[in-house]
């Protein structure tokens, strides 16, 4: 008993050992002053933290995930314990939840995740001029404080600015640019992103590009039509929520859904009454093998297929009949098809030997669609992201408008993607403006195209037109927002790129790729850490959400970060971001949020504002009279306008353009349907890299399912024989989400490849492949699956690249590793257009993901 | 009284609380923020880590301050490359900006999925309070940091010290059993995971021994403060006040 009290007393250790030596230990003298720890509280704090109750909050669920939901946070002194969606009402298919998914539910886990950037940090190597470069990717790190890390970016830009130019500073994403838009400008970086060909194409030949404006009715009216053919989307993966549902409804009402698609997705599992296989980036074969068995079997008293009135009235460019003053008559649409010209009909043979899809099949499909009375022909955006498809939403609205699926009760033809999908029309209720001034302009006019950047960057020069080359010297990157190291094409010129210019910062909530390879990271908050706002999804609901809890650690919004490097470089904060406070921006967005009114012809306010609200919340405004009050919206999270069928909110797209096509034109060039389209190959031919016909001719992909021959014809395959989607995945939400422990464990992010494939290579499921592009290589564990077409891989979007540097192998399964920097047409991303191989993996094999050591160097 | 304290007097208890003190300042010292240039001159000057009290009485512990000693005598001087090495370490593990590999919350142990601010450490926050404390930064970092838990630790030793002075010995029990419980429910429940990560995390020695220290040294305190309660139990004829749970 007692023996250390005894020890101490015996003095068995000298006391000059922890009194004296450790003295200035002892002392703190050496403690830093500035850092944090505890402090005193008076009795009542001390009280209050014992006695706080729980509240549910309307906590953001931000994603651009293609869908939208209502998300809920217990919050608990301060502290959010779980998560819920929502239960604010009955469900119901007119008026179904808007509940959350995997992810959503799984955000606790990001915004708390142990790994988030807590602080500014700099690469320990770097100096100005960018020191030692090649350590980007590799180096270590030192926390500095904010004014340290906002010090080292203004002058970086001043100093970059100064050597070179403003034309040598590139801003990926994000609000930097009201900074330096201030000091000169920058270059930023454009391309057709998500939508593919859908982007900028069909304004010219008249759809819509389905995410701002649709060209498909609304949910309820898809219970009329009798078939629905999904033509390459997978909304259960892409849009969760309540999209897929909108298509249970109309399924449940009698419709039969065709999928075409080279996967059997779980779209296609849970609606299709058929699936067809296809090979990636063939549909545009496809259709016109379909629209020659039309052509070829149309007449219009015994077999009528195709509709001649609505081409005739509402279409230019079918044939020599219909084609635009001043247009060769020859290069018109059935001829192409007939191969009246250049000797090859587009037989359901023929494409049947592109597509992989049987003549027998195409022709039957052909006839079904054309013979069904009211069909949606809906499509989403993967068949898009495909290089060299800019003619692919043309021809898609070609086939539409010979079969006459347009703009009727059932009848659609368009893209149905994203918030949009099954589910059409100008949205129902809506946010107001924060009521932020607009940022200067950006005397900068240069803008590189996301396929060709990176090479561009290493080469000195980009594609700014048709033979319009011009130089360029980046220097600097600022990513501001997003993932664009991650998620654009040629990922390992990326990196290159990465490791060359002289200074990059990031903003970012972990590290993330584009934070891994950069000097400078900043920790910015998550939506749960600000002061609220709305988000959108689809058109029938409106999401609001407000400040769940405090900023973690040092983290800051991005508008403060941009403020306080403006204010380095020399302005004050209101020059650089107005003076309209955070609480005033949400107290805009509130005031000017408005709901469709019960006519469904005009808007009307939705919130309810009194001159007590606006007391009470410090800010300035006017008393109105909406639909609910603020205390409900704050309560509730969300606002939701009631639907039935036959209500006044329904929408019929182009339906008075095709009931008087003449007094209601439509916005191109002829007021028509444009299937013979100049405007269109004009626009293609203007951004510099391919050129199109006025026409939908067919252009096999570059590095597309022709190219996985070395010989076609001869079908003597190639040294690269498989191609490669990357599937939308319920792990990421693109990026986001990729170190999410939960979603790691519920999605382990497999390569999915055929079961022939597999075979054929001596693989197993389970075994770890390797597989290969010309761009570069990556591992993954792979599930062996019928579920694919043969000769298709499916590489899921999003994962964050994880380089062995010295084996110049990806472990992580980045699908940019394997994707080149390729531009064509319309400035198009075509992921979906990749050729690959994959091997047995003879190295050590790949963990699951979820047991994966953590990140770090 | 009993017999076998007779021969214990208050300056003993007194050292002996001393003796934590010490312990709980360095420690925090070490595991609240990066280590200063200064710090660690004085760590390796002092050889602190050899005369550690009681060092020899606990495997780890003794373990712990031969690797960091030995660590810090393995330096001629401590250049800036060296320091250098030692501070990316701690940044490494505990700050960032790669994922940690020895996250240094309570909560990345206890809850599913390295995740801050958990129920834990909703707890160790009223842990805090009940002794009048609260982080500088409420709201944004978690209390359950092992250098805040540490730096916790610290102040209750020298408020023992304090009750002991002014003879408030019913108090100094509360405190005593406040210490033991927090040891037991919160630091016990996470330090030897934590430290198991550490020690395979740190790439220098140095941080390898100060990873068994940090676990040898609570080891240490548990039998230190069941000395002090037991002291007073038997020596001091007061009754603990009821307090609650920590």
């Amino acid at each position: 008993m007692f023996e250390f009290l005894n020890k101490v007393k015996e003095h068995k250790f000298s006391r000059r050992s922890f009194i004296g030596a450790g003295a200035a230990v002892t002392a703190g003298a050496v403690f830093p002053a500035s850092r944090n720890k505890l402090q005193k509280l008076t009795a009542v704090q001390a009280e209050e933290l014992q006695s706080s109750e729980g509240e549910w909050i309307p906590a953001a669920c931000w994603h651009n995930c293609g869908g939208r939901c209502l998300l809920k946070a217990e919050v608990v002194d301060g502290i959010v314990k779980r998560v819920k969606t929502d239960d604010t009402r009955e469900d119901s298919p007119d008026n179904p939840q808007q509940r959350a998914c995997v992810r959503g539910r799984s955000q606790r886990q990001q915004v708390y995740g142990v790994d988030r950037l807590k602080y500014p940090m700099k690469r320990k190597h770097w100096e100005p001029g960018g020191g030692n470069k090649e350590l980007r990717g590799n180096d270590e790190w030192v926390r500095i404080s904010w004014d340290e890390a906002t010090d080292i970016v203004a002058s970086e830009i001043e100093r970059i600015k100064n050597k070179y130019s403003n034309r040598s500073i590139l801003v990926t994403g994000g609000d930097i640019g009201r900074a330096l838009n201030l000091v000169g400008g920058h270059v930023g970086t454009w391309g057709t992103t998500s939508w593919g060909s859908w982007r900028w194409g069909p304004a010219y030949f008249g759809l819509q590009e389905g995410y701002f404006e649709h060209s498909i009715n609304d949910r309820i009216d898809l219970r009329n039509s009798q078939l629905i053919v999904l033509w390459g989307l997978n909304p259960a993966w892409s849009s969760p929520g309540s999209p897929t549902y909108n298509f249970l409804q109309a399924k449940k009402a009698g419709a039969r859904v065709i999928v075409i698609d080279p996967m059997y997705s779980e779209s296609a599992e849970l609606l299709g009454d058929e699936w067809v296989p296809v090979h990636p980036g063939t549909d545009h074969a496809l259709m016109l093998g379909m629209a020659h068995t039309l052509i070829e079997e149309d007449d219009p008293d015994s077999n009528p297929l195709i509709d001649w009135d609505f081409l005739k009235s509402c279409t230019v460019g079918f044939d020599q009949d219909m084609m635009p003053e001043g247009a060769d008559k020859e290069a018109n649409f059935k001829d192409y098809v007939l191969g009246t010209h250049d000797g090859q009909p587009k037989t359901a043979e023929w494409a049947s030997e592109i597509s992989g899809v049987e003549a027998g099949v195409i022709r039957r499909i052909a006839r079904d669609i054309a013979s069904t009375n009211r069909v949606a022909l809906l499509t989403g955006w993967a068949p898009a992201r495909i290089k060299n498809s800019d003619s692919w939403p043309q021809m898609f609205m070609t086939f539409g408008a010979m079969t006459g699926h347009m703009a009727q009760p059932g009848r659609m033809t368009g893209v149905s993607c994203h918030f949009g999908t099954g589910n059409g029309g100008p949205r129902l209720v809506m946010g107001g403006g924060n009521g932020v001034p607009p940022a200067e302009e950006n005397d900068v006019p240069d803008s590189l195209v996301h396929a060709e950047m990176w090479d561009a960057i290493l080469k000195g020069e980009y594609t700014a037109g048709y033979n319009d080359k011009r130089d360029i010297d980046i220097q600097m990157i600022y990513h501001g927002m997003g993932a664009t190291l991650q998620t654009r094409d040629g990922q390992s010129k990326g990196i290159d790129v990465h490791k060359n210019v002289e200074f990059v910062v990031t903003n970012g909530h972990f590290i993330t790729t584009n934070a891994k390879y950069s000097d400078i990271v900043l920790p910015a908050t998550t939506p749960w850490e600000r002061e609220g706002g709305f988000n959108v999804g689809n058109r029938d609901a409106l999401f609001y959400y407000r400040n769940v809890i405090d900023p973690l650690f040092e983290c800051k919004d991005d508008a403060e970060i941009t403020t306080e490097i403006g204010m380095k470089l020399g302005f004050t904060a209101e020059e650089v971001y107005g003076d309209v406070s955070p609480r005033q921006q949400l107290f805009n967005q509130i005031a000017g949020a408005q709901v469709i009114n019960k006519a469904g012809t005009d808007y009307e306010p939705l919130v309810t504002i009194t001159n007590k609200d606006i007391s009470e919340w410090g800010v300035e405004g006017e008393p109105q009279k909406g639909r609910i009050t603020i205390s409900e919206l704050e309560e509730k999270g969300v606002y939701q306008v009631e639907r039935k069928p036959g209500d006044n909110y329904g929408y019929i797209a182009q339906e008075a353009f095709r009931k008087d096509p003449e007094a209601n034109p439509l916005e191109t060039a002829t007021g028509k349907l444009e299937i013979y389209s100049e405007a269109l190959a004009e626009y293609v031919k203007g951004i510099g890299f391919t050129e199109i016909d006025p026409i939908p001719t067919y252009n096999p992909a570059i590095e597309g399912y022709e190219d996985t021959y070395k010989n076609f014809h001869a079908k003597e395959k190639g040294d690269y024989p498989l191609q490669v989607i990357n599937p939308h995945y319920l792990r990421r939400a693109h990026t986001i989400f990729d170190n999410n422990p939960w979603l790691r464990e519920a999605w382990p992010n497999d390569v999915y490849v055929s079961t022939a494939d597999a075979r054929e290579r001596g693989v197993k499921n389970g075994d770890t492949v390797l597989v290969e592009s010309k761009h570069g290589k990556t591992l993954r564990i792979a599930h062996v699956t019928e579920r694919l077409i043969p000769g298709t891989i499916g590489l899921m979007h999003g994962a964050w690249v994880e380089m062995d540097e010295e084996k110049d192998i990806d472990k992580a399964g980045s699908d940019n590793i394997l994707t080149g920097a390729i531009a064509t047409g319309q400035a198009i991303s075509g992921w979906n257009s990749t050729i690959c191989d994959f091997r047995k993996w003879e190295g050590e094999d790949l963990k699951l993901d979820k047991l994966w050591e953590p990140r770090t160097v | 009284m009993a017999s076998s304290n007779t021969t214990i007097d208050m300056r003993q208890v007194l050292s002996l609380i001393e003796v934590r003190t010490h312990y709980y300042n360095l420690l925090r010292q070490l595991f609240l923020s990066e280590p200063t240039e200064q710090l660690l001159l004085e760590i390796k000057e002092s050889g602190i880590f050899k005369e550690l009290p009681f060092h020899d009485s606990n495997p780890l512990l003794q373990k712990g301050c031969r690797l960091a000693a030995e660590a810090m005598d393995s330096y001629d001087s401590l250049r800036k490359r060296d320091f250098e090495d030692l501070h990316w370490d701690y940044t490494r593990m505990f700050v960032g900006p790669y994922e940690l590999p020895a996250p240094p919350w309570a909560s990345a142990y206890s809850s599913d999925g390295r995740l801050l601010f958990q129920s834990e450490t909703r707890q160790i926050r009223k842990a805090y309070a009940k002794y009048g404390f609260q982080l500088q930064n409420f709201g944004s970092e978690a209390e359950d940091h092992i250098g805040y838990e540490l730096d916790f630790m610290y102040r209750l030793t020298k408020e023992t010290a304090s009750l002991f002075q002014e003879e408030e010995f019913g108090k100094a029990q509360s405190c005593i059993r406040d210490q033991i419980i927090f040891i037991e429910q919160h630091l016990f429940s996470w330090i030897p995971s934590f430290c198991k990560e550490m020690e395979t995390a740190a790439h220098m020695p140095f941080y390898k021994g100060v990873a068994a220290v940090l676990e040898g040294a609570l080891q240490l305190d548990r039998l230190l403060l069941n000395e002090l309660s037991e002291f007073l139990l038997l020596s001091v004829n007061t009754k603990t006040e009821v307090t609650e749970d920590v």
